[in-house]
């Protein structure tokens, strides 16, 4: 009895100690894997972007994306990695137990008190006590963003411009760094996609008459643009008048139309 | 309520296209030509770049970047919006709905 009972205890230290170095390798390798990610190219080549020497002078009073939170990640190829970058550079790397959940599939917002669906990188922006972290995916040209058919000859530029977009929303727009009195607000946020669909729905392509009123004005402002980037100032201004001139037709058809937020309020 | 949509969006999208073309990333003809072929591939979000595309051609037509940004308003006394901003700079009359 006594034997058996060494024997079974033998065994299951063997056992137990082959699971915790199988577990512990995969762990290691994982994190040796987040920190290859984080020298990948694709990392690199933001970082490059990101660097101040780069950045001539603000566009946006005290804002820009380098200053920020940003996590990297790659939901296809590295979904347990999270490269922290602060200033330009690579801050720390963090490899996760479980991989990172983007709800759009290519980009999701942290903000201290909003609900998040980042689980386990979510707990350590808590426990650092971040109040506002942009988290991107980069695998801009298989991500949700493909189907805006934007050319892949623009490369990591396009995928920068995204970024500061989004950044852009986040730390400026939803942070309350400046106030906003006239935006519409839902649940908080600026921009939410009930608002965006019941504005389409209800100002710009709600119906056939709407839709064809828009598509005039519209092509009015695309054919502007050209011209004021050669410089014929002149032109544009026809085309603006035009535009102009086609909007009031379109804002009479929706002089009793009013939109609602999530929060009920019409506006 | 349009405009004020255009603002969010469209503010967001200048800014990041005004710093591509400050960093040299894109060119202005590159700019043009994306929020040309971008917004035609999806017709959804033909509204979606409004706003942008007017501060651009704001910011071609003053040559300064900078002082369209100065015209939309900034901190509390935010009150303008790129619509007003934009017919105010070139002296147009926007009938409201």
């Amino acid at each position: 009895m006594g034997m058996k009972v060494r024997l079974l205890g033998i065994l299951f230290f063997i056992v137990s100690s082959a699971v915790y170095a199988q577990v512990s390798n995969s762990g290691q390798k994982q994190e040796v894997e987040c920190t290859e990610y984080a020298k990948s190219s694709d990392v690199k080549i933001i970082l490059s972007f990101l660097k101040k020497e780069n950045i001539q002078a603000f566009l946006w009073p005290s804002y820009h994306l380098a200053l920020h939170d940003l996590i990297l990640t790659n939901i296809t190829d590295a979904p347990k990695c999270a490269v922290f970058v602060k200033d330009a550079q690579v801050e720390k790397v963090a490899t996760l137990g479980e991989p990172i959940h983007i709800s759009n599939g290519a980009f999701d917002f942290y903000m201290e008190g909003q609900p998040t669906p980042l689980g386990e990188l979510a707990q350590i922006f808590k426990s650092e006590g971040t109040k506002f972290a942009l988290v991107w995916s980069l695998d801009f040209y298989s991500n949700p963003f493909a189907k805006f058919g934007i050319p892949k000859e623009l490369g990591p530029s396009m995928e920068f411009w995204a970024m500061v977009h989004e950044g852009f929303h986040l730390f400026v727009q939803d942070s309350g760094v400046f106030p906003f009195p006239r935006w519409p607000v839902a649940d908080g946020r600026k921009s939410t996609d009930k608002i965006a669909n019941n504005l389409e729905n209800s100002c710009y392509a709600g119906n056939q008459k709407i839709r064809a009123l828009f598509d005039n004005e519209y092509n009015d402002l695309l054919k502007a643009l050209p011209l004021a980037y050669q410089g014929k100032s002149d032109q544009v201004m026809i085309f603006i008048r035009d535009f102009v001139s086609k909007r009031n037709l379109r804002y009479a058809e929706l002089s009793s139309t009013f939109i609602e937020t999530q929060t009920g309020k019409k506006i | 309520m349009e405009a004020s949509y255009e603002m969010v969006e469209g503010t967001a999208d200048f800014v990041a296209e005004g710093t591509l073309l400050q960093m040299g990333l894109m060119t202005p003809q590159q700019i043009s030509d994306l929020l040309i072929t971008l917004y035609r591939k999806d017709p959804k979000w033909a509204y979606y770049p409004l706003g942008s595309i007017k501060l651009l051609i704001l910011s071609q037509v003053s040559k300064n970047m900078t002082s369209v940004i100065s015209g939309l308003g900034l901190s509390s006394n935010w009150q303008q919006n790129i619509d007003s901003v934009f017919m105010s700079s070139l002296a147009l009359s926007p009938k409201k709905p």
